[in-house]
């Protein structure tokens, strides 16, 4: 081996050390960076796996739930449920996904005072296949630089027409940029109420 | 195909699958890790074409630090699907596989065509070890000295011989 080629070796030896393990990755913190100035990643395809997981496993087309969230969380999203079990309905369980993946299921605890009749609603009743839609209308809507959608969830609020009290199914979607944060609320059917910056 | 041939195949296929699973682990591992994303063709769902491949390091204990690699096929709108890094590095080692394969056969082929113009009245495995002999000559830096027989004389071996008749 000549003097030349020792050295040629030697250069491209220490710039495989130099470079060991990084070329063409990225880190988790520039991968979350990334996924927000795309929108967040909330994405309609993985709330419905969940949905028809839960359908699934209870054995049944109308879930009631008493909770829905979805939260993005560096490239998965991690959804939380309350839902009714069918076959006993006075029991309620927590589902926690991890993506399609169910992570956990506990029992929660509910007090004779509780109406779970009244405090959970069908997941049917939203349009969830209309999410994404929601989604782009929030980002649309909200209008900051940077935004992203930071979570979402499934509520039943009171809204008072006409003098009368009367609950409604809302979908609310949680935005954040660098200089605020907001909430979309939509109605069940996915059409925008409005965005309130907080 | 005799028995020793045979077990040629069997030698030679566990000396390339050994020789792509340590290109695989070297390339793909500890030098280029995001050779990964070029499997994204095959691994990633419809509306998520961008690969990414995520390194988390952590502190295991003091001294002690592992870097785990996944990766990500990411959608327009920052929807995200995590394909692990097993499935990727065996495809990986696939593709190195075949490359090498490919490279071997192109390398035999070429070597037979050379060997068959410099020495074209001997038999394949005689010119081989006549090559093989030079080469070790060339590499020794022995100029001056003769070339060495080659080791069956295609002529002698052609004419036994017979009994002396006087």
């Amino acid at each position: 081996m000549t003097q030349r080629t020792a050295v040629r070796a030697g250069g491209a030896a220490a710039a495989a050390l130099l470079l060991a393990s990084c070329i063409g990755t990225i880190s988790r913190e520039d991968f979350d960076e990334e996924i927000r100035s795309r929108g967040g990643g909330m994405s309609e395809r993985d709330v419905l796996d969940v949905v028809r997981d839960l359908e699934a496993r209870l054995d049944t087309d109308d879930v009631r739930v008493r909770t829905f969230s979805a939260n993005p969380s560096s490239g998965e999203i991690i959804v939380v449920v309350e839902a009714r079990d069918p076959a006993e309905p006075r029991n309620l369980d927590r589902f926690v996904y991890d993506g399609d993946d169910l992570r956990s299921t506990e029992p929660v605890q509910v007090s004779a005072s509780e109406d779970l009749d009244a405090e959970t609603y069908p997941l049917a009743a939203f349009a969830l296949d209309e999410l994404d839609e929601m989604v782009d209308e929030a980002l649309l809507a909200y209008d900051a630089e940077g935004g992203y959608i930071d979570g979402m969830r499934l509520a039943q609020q009171t809204r008072s027409i006409d003098g009368s009290v009367a609950p409604e199914l809302v979908v609310q979607i949680d935005l954040e940029s660098p200089r605020s944060t907001a909430v979309a609320t939509f109605t069940a059917e996915g059409e925008l109420l409005g965005v309130e910056i907080r | 195909m005799t028995a020793r041939s045979k077990r040629g195949c069997a030698v030679g296929v566990v000396v390339l699958l050994f020789a792509s699973s340590m290109i695989t682990i070297l390339l793909g591992v500890a030098i280029w890790p995001g050779e990964a994303k070029l499997t994204a063709p095959f691994l990633c769902p419809d509306g998520q074409p961008d690969a990414f491949v995520v390194t988390d390091t952590y502190n295991v204990q003091p001294g002690e630090t592992t870097t785990n690699f996944t990766l990500y096929c990411v959608g327009p709108d920052g929807d995200s699907t995590d394909v692990g890094f097993g499935i990727p590095m065996l495809l990986l080692m696939a593709g190195h596989t075949v490359i090498l394969l490919l490279a071997s056969i192109a390398l035999s082929v070429l070597t037979a065509v050379r060997v068959k113009r410099r020495h074209p009245g001997l038999s394949m495995q005689d010119a081989a070890q006549v090559e093989l002999a030079d080469a070790a000559r060339d590499a020794a830096g022995d100029d001056d000295a003769p070339p060495p027989p080659p080791p069956n004389n295609p002529i002698e071996g052609a004419i036994p011989p017979g009994p002396i008749i006087s």
